[in-house]
């Protein structure tokens, strides 16, 4: 009865709870394609890092660090490359050489981080092919070809068919020096990458007389999925103890940290746009308290309990969020549908989203669980807020309340 | 057995600062099946002994025993409960929830008392017809007149089958012929059913029917008139 005197009440004043239902609705809509729009950029920054730079799972020596360019080799077994490459969880493995350098034009010079790979192996782990804007990744196994990234190219004037001067250093810190073509150049859309990494032929680096051709410094493991990593991670760990086995996220503890903030941010946003909306739910409903006062004084009058009248205004505030909520949530369906597969443009911010690594074109991501985070969200927030009201009515004094206009 | 009985009840407005006395020492006795009216100038404290009796106020002194319960020992609580089931109101703004029908209000407070769907819709046909509003029992408030309203809200306040009814200046929005109209329907079911009835009012024509007139004063019974 209560129940169903709050739904009919709802639709006292239409225009104001509809008026209300469209701000609910449209607040969550926002607040969840933001979100969505953010987590499309980290998605997309994760799935980069993946295909573009640190593969799933890195294999290295104990004192490999990534931000340090100093050549750390470790001898290996091709028999342990074949058995990761067989099996069934492995997409692609590629054994890498790296080497800190300096790359010099007659424009300028410039620290690098040398890959020496192998050109099929390193096509299978990540898309360096289809990122070749000019030339090629390699010619010939045998000579001294270089790929180098765009923001490079443009930094140090250089072309295909220029040559770079390289300076490496062993493992004893000894300078070497070499004369590479450059051969292709890559685009990945982050120049910090683009600037710091190029890739050299592994035949080429492990021929030379300094290095020790049976050693590598770096095993990248491609997954045939996400999911499989916890798995795969754990197996490799416990039989390549002698080795620094590590996730992606581990990698780049900040790009994984910044994963769990985002998630956090988003339900703080939420919770934000919610108690915008919360603060226009209260206020409407103690005014509808106001204007019933004598209704209230009535009900108190004729055996209605303060409960049951409480109740009934905390229903009312309750199911104005509510209503609003499926629609929130449909709206933004919708939205991030279509703009997860159009994609939106950041172009006109491209060249400073780039530099940073992140893609100019997003595809904002709605997670299923998100959905339902933002409902349990709306759903205690407004629970909160329609408090108001019912403490508000429960007050209510019958004789006074009677006495009003 | 009296249906009401009030023994030398005060109510003492703003007691600290400047005392108003509402109720002065009132003892009043109303029997089963009385039509009596509780008239005087306005603020001499008639609605507040309404009040009081009706259990929607407490005296600052004195006893109230209605249907031979001691109102004055209840809580607020007990209050609500006594009220749903002892007692019909009738307002003089009619007080009806704008967003039920006229069935719907009157059906009210029996939904309150848990009737059965039967139950309900017998009782709320048998007041329909004795208030005269065939035809019009799905019409929301609105599309009723001042005068049917006041019939609806007659209605619900019979609908519980309550001890009495207590009606506030009743007939105060209404017109002439409304008024004679809503006075007929009373005088008929209090002679009829033997449903006792209890006014306040400042209107002669509902003094003019009223088989017995309490005049207050100044918050006292200074004159208990039986026709």
């Amino acid at each position: 009865m209560i129940v169903s005197l709050s739904w009919k009440n709802i639709w006292r004043n239409k225009g104001r709870s509809l008026l209300i239902i469209v701000a609910v609705s449209v607040g969550i809509s926002l607040g969840s394609f933001i979100n969505a729009f953010q987590w499309g950029i980290m998605e997309q920054r994760i799935n980069t890092v993946v295909a573009n730079e640190l593969s799933h799972i890195q294999i290295h020596r104990y004192d490999f660090d990534l931000e340090d360019l100093s050549y750390k080799p470790f001898e290996y077994d091709q028999s342990f490359i074949k058995e990761l490459e067989s099996s069934e969880n492995v997409k692609a493995v590629s054994e890498r050489m790296i080497l800190g350098g300096m790359v010099s034009s007659a424009r300028g010079n410039l620290p690098v981080r040398i890959l020496g790979v192998n050109p099929e192996k390193e096509g299978g782990i990540c898309n360096i092919q289809s990122e070749i804007i000019e030339g090629s990744f390699f010619n010939n196994r045998k000579k001294n070809e270089i790929v180098i990234g765009e923001a490079l190219a443009k930094k140090l004037g250089v072309k295909i068919k220029s040559k770079l001067i390289i300076h490496f250093h062993d493992e004893n810190n000894e300078d070497h020096i070499g004369a590479f073509r450059v051969v292709g150049i890559y685009e990945k859309n982050n120049d910090q990458l683009e600037k710091l990494q190029v890739y050299v032929n592994q035949e080429v680096v492990q021929g030379a007389k300094f290095l020790n051709a049976n050693t590598i410094s770096e095993i990248a493991v491609l997954l045939k999925g996400s999911e499989l990593l916890p798995v795969t991670l754990a197996q490799l760990k416990e039989s390549q103890k002698d080795l620094k086995v590590q996730s992606w996220a581990e990698l780049m503890p900040e790009l994984a940290n910044s994963l769990v903030m985002f998630e956090q941010i988003q339900l703080i946003i939420m919770a934000i746009v919610m108690l915008a909306l919360a603060f226009g739910i209260v206020n409407t409903m103690m005014m509808a308290v106001l204007e019933r006062t004598k209704e209230i004084g009535m009900l108190m009058a004729i055996g209605v309990k303060r409960l049951q009248i409480g109740t009934m205004f905390f229903l009312e505030s309750l199911f104005l969020s509510l209503i609003g909520l499926p629609f929130g949530l449909f709206i933004t369906y919708l939205l991030s549908s279509y703009f997860g597969s159009q994609g939106i443009d950041l172009e006109q911010f491209a060249k400073g989203i780039n530099s940073f690594g992140f893609d100019s074109i997003v595809y904002p991501i709605m997670k299923k669980e998100f959905y339902l985070s933002i409902s349990v969200v709306v759903f205690l927030i407004s629970m909160i807020a329609s408090l108001f009201p019912f403490f508000k009515a429960i007050k209510q004094n019958p004789v006074e309340a009677l006495k009003t206009s | 057995m009296s249906v009401i009985e009030t023994k030398n009840i005060y109510k003492i407005y703003n007691p600290d600062t400047i005392p108003v006395n509402a109720c002065d020492g009132v003892t009043v006795k109303i029997e089963r099946g009385e039509f009596t009216a509780v008239v005087g100038p306005s603020g001499s404290g008639k609605t507040t002994l309404l009040n009081i009796i009706g259990g929607l106020d407490t005296p600052t002194k004195g006893k109230v025993t209605v249907n031979g319960t001691d109102v004055t020992d209840l809580s607020s609580e007990q209050l609500i409960e006594f009220r749903k089931e002892n007692i019909g109101f009738v307002f003089q703004s009619y007080n009806l929830i704008p967003v039920l029908s006229a069935k719907e209000n009157i059906e009210f407070v029996m939904l309150l008392q848990g009737k059965s769907n039967k139950e309900r819709n017998d009782r709320v046909m048998e007041l329909i017809r004795a208030v005269g509003l065939e035809g019009k029992e799905n019409n929301r408030p609105s599309q009723l007149s001042g005068g049917q309203q006041q019939r609806v809200a007659v209605a619900r306040a019979l609908a519980s089958k309550p001890a009495f009814v207590l009606a506030d200046e009743p007939t105060a929005n209404l017109d002439s012929t409304s008024t004679n109209q809503l006075l007929d329907i009373m005088e008929e079911l209090n002679k009829e059913e033997g449903i006792t009835f209890l006014f306040s009012t400042h209107d002669q024509r509902v003094i003019d029917r009223a088989r017995r007139v309490i005049t207050i004063e100044d918050g006292k019974a200074v004159k208990d008139e039986v026709r």
